[in-house]
């Protein structure tokens, strides 16, 4: 089914900024936001599966609830009475969170993730359980077809987010990301997708793939809903040791402020190469542009990053493996036969080769804080991946005359960034020719999301790509009166 | 492809026999469900095994760094580079 965009409909409310601005003016309220996503729902759902469970009761409540909040003349911050969608990894009280397993029962949790709180106190709006990979590890996200053609994946493991996004079900949706699963479904799908650094959004009541590279942030239509997102969503968690004390920024005060003086490095090597033609043209375009509007472009290369994939898979497997060896040998018969041999190989895994992946990230990580330290960097920029959105049924991408399995060829060029920790942000920055979008990836130092945020909102602006919307695709149903 | 060390059951199987050893191992960790495929098991095991020591090089060049000490929050500072240490 193609959804074409209904001509009485207010394309600002499928960005945060345009919702909050429209239900702040009166314009709108959030129970007609709330039902216009629910109605794109129902209406786009039985092609895309980007949902498991849609709460429309609990929406609509919490739509009245921050309604109330606005006639009152409180204001509870960027996303009080916007609609979101949360992964289904991610505890929402009442909800089951089943992790994309059939392995997993269908008990509601009894108690709301950190980031739900801070959402929930934020006046969010939460409209239902994104489709995941099963236990967050993999890339395909089946059921789940991508709004630019039903016929491709997502990406993943956060492909329900990517394409609820895409799609304009809603303007923003939590994803998490252990080797680029928030970035793939971005890039892929044509949103915004921000991985920020480990530590910054706590990981409590989230059920973990890999502790020590799982990081939780948001997708979004624009930059600049990331970075209101992310001020819901990041801080200290008690809950969560991993998370830093560090205060967090304005994030959307700095959005403006162009890439002038700024200066950003182009990654060349290792983990960039093979790469799809079209990508290679958009990634060249991208930093031309970045470089025309005052960035000082330098190209960089890291040859540490020729093994990221190996570091990054030498701590997912016995990582995983750990976190779910009861339900390996409880129900082993209910996991995804891939799934389940990379835990049973991550359980025999000897030690020595999971603290020699610990030590290869710290090298590759060494490497990274070397690159920006002696390049003077503010920023690096890199495609987000090789390679646009596959077809469900492909398991290699060929390149020229090589194949490369399609899991390992979106991980080589985001999982650096989980290895290290750094903040990265995802962009939308062209189509190949066959209309699929091409993401622009920007890294920058630890804690220095507005960085990253300042130069994709830059980006977004000049290279007029964000405005193209997929075929299957709704703006809801909300009147622009 | 490389044996895999087992300090538990080594007396019990056939090193020689990897598909044994993953096996005895499996059933060990208490995976002896019909639907493990130790086959399959082994085959992952062994690329993983050949993964790891591809990162023997990067290892060693690094000179064994403490893998604890890896601190995310470098450099000091609200972001900016110019006062990291290498």
């Amino acid at each position: 089914m193609t959804t074409t965009p209904k001509a009485t409909a207010t394309p600002e409310a499928a960005t945060i900024p345009g919702a909050a601005a429209a239900l702040r003016s009166g314009r709108t309220t959030s129970r007609e936001l709330t039902e216009a996503s629910l109605a794109a729902a129902a209406a786009l759902d039985a092609d895309l599966s980007a949902f498991v469970v849609v709460d429309s009761g609990g929406a609509l409540a919490a739509a009245d609830a921050a309604d109330e909040a606005i006639a009152a003349g409180r204001d509870l911050g960027p996303l009080m009475g916007v609609p979101i969608g949360i992964k289904d990894i991610v505890d929402v009280v009442g909800l089951p969170t089943r992790c994309g397993s059939p392995a997993y029962p269908s008990t509601p949790a009894a108690t709301d993730a950190t980031l739900v709180r801070r959402l929930r106190r934020g006046g969010a709006v939460i409209v239902g359980k994104t489709t995941t990979h099963e236990l967050a590890c993999g890339v395909y996200s089946p059921p789940v077809s991508n709004p630019w053609d039903l016929s491709r994946v997502p990406g993943g493991s956060s492909g329900g987010s990517g394409a609820a996004v895409a799609a304009g079900i809603v303007p923003v949706a939590v994803g998490s990301d252990t080797g680029g699963s928030i970035r793939i479904p971005a890039s892929l799908c044509g949103t915004v997708g921000l991985k920020a650094t480990y530590g910054r959004v706590s990981r409590a009541g989230v059920a973990a793939l890999a502790w020590s590279l799982d990081h939780l942030g948001p997708l979004t239509a624009t930059v600049a809903g990331s970075a209101a997102a992310l001020e819901v969503l990041a801080g200290p968690d008690p809950l969560d040791p991993s998370t830093s004390p560090r205060p967090v920024p304005q994030y959307t005060r700095s959005l403006d402020r162009g890439v002038d003086g700024l200066k950003i490095g182009v990654l060349a090597g290792p983990p960039l190469e093979p790469m799809q033609p079209d990508v290679a043209e958009a990634f060249a375009s991208a930093a031309d542009l970045l470089g025309a509007h005052g960035a000082a472009m330098v190209g960089v290369e890291v040859p540490e990053l020729e093994h990221g994939l190996a570091a990054e898979f030498g701590i997912v497997a016995p990582e995983a493996a750990a976190y779910h060896r009861g339900l390996l040998r409880r129900r082993p018969d209910r996991i995804d036969p891939g799934i389940r041999t990379l835990l049973v190989a991550g359980l025999m895994m000897e030690p020595e080769h999971y603290f020699k992946a610990l030590q290869a990230r710290r090298a590759i990580a060494d490497a990274l804080r070397r690159a920006f330290v002696k390049n003077g960097l503010d920023a690096l920029v890199t495609p987000t991946l090789p390679a646009t959105a596959a077809p469900k049924d492909a398991d290699d991408f060929c390149f020229g005359d090589s194949a490369e399995p399609v899991t390992l060829a979106y991980v080589r060029t985001t999982g650096p960034f989980n290895l290290s920790g750094l903040p990265a942000l995802s962009v939308p920055a062209g189509f190949d020719r066959d209309g699929l979008p091409i993401g622009l990836q920007i890294a920058a130092a630890p804690f220095d999301e507005e960085t990253a945020l300042r130069v994709g909102a830059c980006f977004e602006s000049v290279a007029g790509v964000s405005s193209r919307r997929p075929p299957t695709y709704s703006t809801g149903v909300v009147a622009d009166s | 492809m490389p044996a895999v060390s087992d300090g538990v059951h080594d007396e019990l199987v056939d090193n020689d026999d990897p598909m044994e050893l993953t096996t005895a191992r499996m059933r060990a960790l208490g995976l002896d469900h019909e639907v493990f495929d130790p086959a399959a098991t082994w085959a992952d095991l062994a690329q993983r095994i050949a993964q790891s020591a591809s990162l023997d090089a990067l290892v060693s060049r690094s000179g064994g760094l403490d893998p604890t000490a890896f601190d995310p929050s470098w450099p000091s500072g609200d972001g900016a580079c110019a006062d990291s240490p290498t």
